[in-house]
């Protein structure tokens, strides 16, 4: 009897503490540039911004230097409208559900969006245990389900009990508050003077190009693996880590295979569930042919089509494929490697190349 | 079953409560603790438990036939003295060829390389089975408790086998003597409050101490004892000190959770650690750590020797027989019988020359903060024995240490020593005021405080993969 109240008390205890973290106790310790932090980062500047939002964009980090939001937000403002970006580095369809639904919460007002995502989102509907951690800010009290299906809960993978515990979510935050207070306070007053136009509308800091070396075919990849400090997600791409295990490597052209019928389900799904009054403008990013000859499975991007196509038929959403859109039309197809940082991120010359090709797009659909 | 597992949780919670429901039943309750004890073996190793079942049955009839009359069946045709050694080389033998068996065969074959021979053995394909030499001296404590007339042979198998495999000490201690706890299986084993209290705050304290720090500091000494070569000052000397603190947080975690466990079923296990690190001299030291395994060396090893009673030449000797065995008896290797020895020569130096000198003789705060440093780091210098692999390792650390640098480097070192200093801090202060005990008497918004308070550490730094505890392979 005395054990089992223990027990219960403790447990009750505890659930207190998850309520308080849910309810965003920690947020104003969380690193700044932490997955959590970010989001946490993003979420008080949409608050705390004066403007009203009317547009958004949903990504990746890919988004985030991908695109020029300074540009998409001018352009917006032409206008008389605002476009905040609120792409957030390791937004996955997970992420894009979380903010769908919190924005429709804290938001209504708003009229509509660029969701970006890239053929190799449509392999998987889910990028692992840390994305539970962008999500964290945003999440409301009760989402366990959908958090569970797209990062299954795995009693060794400590990471995975995020899923139902914020407490679990801020693990890796608080273990570096503890080992670094100092450094945790700098980076949280340097922080407190961003103004959150900036953050809303930014850009991330220029990035070298690609060129250093070469960006033919899977020769590239010996250059990475010579490199004593190679770019990380050149790396993990040369070591086939990002396709995943288990994906073929070759898919069928004319139909989605059954293993991923779940899997296009979800897609559909989440995007369904985006009731904004303008349907959003889906834009699949670039993927340097590179990569989709030598990394990705053949016909993926076959395969992505057809999982939007009924979308696209019910006008649930925009599609804009600009998935070859860096492709170099003198060179070698689709291997331009002035247009990336790394195999994954656009430099500025690939940025400002995106956004003059989307922008038209923006006028025409969101702003006008 | 590891205790920090949910496997044990789970585990806990089934027999508990089963336990509970049988409370007027104490026939059953014992049946239920030594199923339960068997299973919780069985997880490892359902092979290894017929070891067991082999001593418990073996010394429970020796046991009994010493305590028989002179004329009864197995006394008809074995001494008592006969019979002791039948228990002694039976339990010495299994033990000796699961965990000493490869050692001597490696040795053998060394000394047989050396003479250039072609004489080669095979070593054993066996595994070392899990807490074999904590169950086997625990046996071996209860027939020559039995031998000496200290202990009445028990008249229950059930009682015995129980007594052997009580599943909280059963893999790592602690060491429990026959009549602390036949004592209590045969009271009523009431837990009150109090009890309930110490119960819990043990169990947290031990996972804190096993998951929180001894599982961080794991990787930080691993670093450096896998390979030393080429380590720097800095990080060798915060590894050294690291695994000091790894080792008595994983093991005297381990006894926090057995003790607080046992407390919970209505048992009180003696004290296994007190604070060893703040203890001013060596000999302070061992009567602080693994308590009830000096007290096994002391009472069946070095009085059996003849303790301090042939003299003072004796006396050296038993001392750094008992400590070469008590090396010896944590694992088969060189290493660990340098350790003993080392450990046995400084309690003999201490004895022999030490006492005689001021630092050791004066009360002041500088002559007890002399000594407490000498003995630390002595023990400190011992341990790197302990933990290395090999001899010469532990000479590669050696030499790194003798060449001091000052290589340290804030961002990678500064945690770590801040970690270092906050446990030897709770360390210090524990030692003054015995930290668990007084949180156990406080007030329930206190007790549960340190309950949540707990679990928020083990959430927060619980490392991704869990670590066996050490002295599992011992």
């Amino acid at each position: 009897m005395r054990v089992g109240l223990t027990f219960c008390i403790t447990f009750v205890l505890l659930a207190l503490c998850e309520l308080l973290f849910r309810l965003g106790i920690y947020e104003p310790f969380a690193a700044p540039l932490s997955h959590a932090g970010f989001s946490i980062q993003l979420k008080s500047a949409i608050k705390s911004n004066p403007q009203r939002i009317d547009f958004v964009t949903f990504g990746s980090s890919r988004t985030q230097h991908g695109l020029d939001h300074v540009a998409i937000n001018a352009a917006a403002a032409h206008h008389g409208k605002f476009h905040a970006n609120m792409s957030v580095s390791g937004g996955h369809w997970l992420t894009v559900a979380t903010l769908v639904e919190w924005l429709a919460k804290n938001e209504p007002q708003l009229s509509g969006g660029i969701i970006t995502t890239e053929i190799p989102n449509f392999l998987g509907v889910g990028n692992g245990s840390y994305e539970l951690t962008v999500i964290e800010p945003f999440r409301n009290l009760t989402d366990f389900d959908r958090a569970a299906k797209h990062v299954p809960w795995q009693r060794d993978e400590l990471g995975t009990y995020g899923v139902y515990s914020a407490l679990f979510s801020y693990r890796d935050d608080i273990q570096q508050l503890i080992s670094h207070p100092l450094d945790r306070k700098r980076q949280l007053q340097a922080n407190a003077g961003i103004a959150p136009l900036i953050r809303l509308t930014g850009n991330t800091p220029d990035q070298p190009d690609m060129c250093r070396y070469g960006f033919a075919d899977r020769r590239t990849c010996d250059a990475v693996a010579a490199d004593p400090n190679p770019l990380l997600p050149a790396k993990l791409l040369c070591d086939g880590n990002i396709r995943g295990a288990g994906v073929p490597s070759v898919l069928p052209s004319d139909h989605i295979p059954a293993e991923f019928a779940a899997q296009a389900d979800s897609v559909r799904q989440i995007l369904r569930n985006v009731r904004w009054p303008k349907p959003p403008l889906l834009v699949l990013m670039p993927i340097p042919r590179m990569m989709q000859e030598h990394i990705f499975p053949q016909n993926l991007h076959a395969m992505t089509l057809m999982m939007l196509a009924p979308l696209v038929a019910e006008g649930r959403i925009e599609l804009l494929d600009m998935t070859s859109a860096l492709d170099d039309s003198n060179g070698p197809p689709g291997n331009d490697c002035r247009m990336y940082h790394d195999f994954y991120h656009e430099s500025p010359a690939g940025r400002a190349q995106l956004t003059a090709l989307l922008l038209p797009k923006l006028e025409a659909y969101l702003y006008r | 079953m590891n205790f920090n597992s949910w496997h044990f949780v789970a585990f806990f919670v089934v027999v508990y409560t089963v336990y509970r429901l049988l409370a007027f039943r104490p026939f059953w309750q014992k049946v239920a603790l030594l199923a339960a004890s068997y299973y919780f073996y069985g997880q490892w190793s359902y092979t290894y438990l017929g070891l067991i079942g082999f001593s418990t049955v073996l010394d429970y009839s020796v046991a009994r036939a010493m305590g028989a009359p002179n004329g009864a069946a197995l006394r008809a045709w074995l001494t008592r003295r006969k019979l002791l050694l039948l228990s002694l080389l039976c339990n010495l033998g299994i033990l000796a060829t699961f965990k000493y068996g490869n050692f001597l065969i490696e040795n053998f074959n060394a000394v047989s390389g050396s003479l250039s021979s072609a004489l080669m053995i095979s070593p054993l394909d066996a595994l070392l089975p899990v807490g074999i030499s904590f169950y086997t001296f625990q046996s071996l404590s209860y027939t020559l408790d039995v031998y000496r007339g200290d202990s009445k042979p028990r008249q229950s198998l059930l009682d015995y086998a129980l007594y052997l495999s009580f599943f909280p000490q059963l893999v790592a201690g602690p060491i429990v003597r026959d009549n602390e706890f036949f004592s209590q299986l045969d009271g009523d084993r009431q837990v009150d409050r109090a009890m309930h209290q110490a119960g819990w705050v043990l169990i947290a304290f031990g996972y804190v101490k096993k998951v929180v720090f001894a599982d961080n500091f794991a990787p930080i000494v691993d670093a450096v004892f896998k390979a030393p070569a080429g380590k720097g000052f800095s990080e060798t000397l915060l590894a050294l000190y690291a695994f000091a603190l790894q080792i008595y947080c994983d093991f005297s975690g381990y006894t926090d959770i057995a003790i607080g466990v046992a407390l919970l079923f209505g048992f009180r296990f003696p004290k296994n650690f007190n604070y060893p690190y703040a203890a001013l001299d060596l000999q302070a030291f061992w009567r602080r750590w693994h308590m009830t395994l000096s007290r096994w060396l002391r009472d069946y090893l070095y009085i059996s020797l003849g303790g301090n009673r042939l003299g003072v030449g004796r006396t050296y000797i038993n001392l750094m027989l008992t400590m070469l065995l008590g090396g010896l008896w944590h694992g088969a290797s060189w290493n660990f019988v340098i350790w003993g020895g080392l450990h046995g020569g400084y309690l003999a130096l201490e004895r022999a020359f030490l006492s005689r000198f001021w630092l050791w003789r004066s009360d002041a705060t500088a002559a007890r903060i002399g000594r407490w440093l000498l003995t630390f780091h002595f023990v400190c210098f011992t341990w790197i024995f302990f933990r290395s692999a090999t001899f010469s390792d532990a000479i590669t650390v050696i030499n790194i240490l003798l060449r001091p640098a000052f290589d340290f480097d804030y961002q990678l070192h500064l945690p770590t020593l801040m970690a270092l200093v906050l446990c030897f801090s709770m360390h210090f202060i524990g030692a003054r005021i015995d930290t668990k005990a007084w949180l156990a008497r406080q007030a329930r918004p206190i007790f549960y405080s340190v309950l949540v308070a707990a679990c928020l550490l083990l959430i927060w730094f619980t490392p991704s993969t869990a670590s066996p505890f050490i002295y599992f392979q011992f």
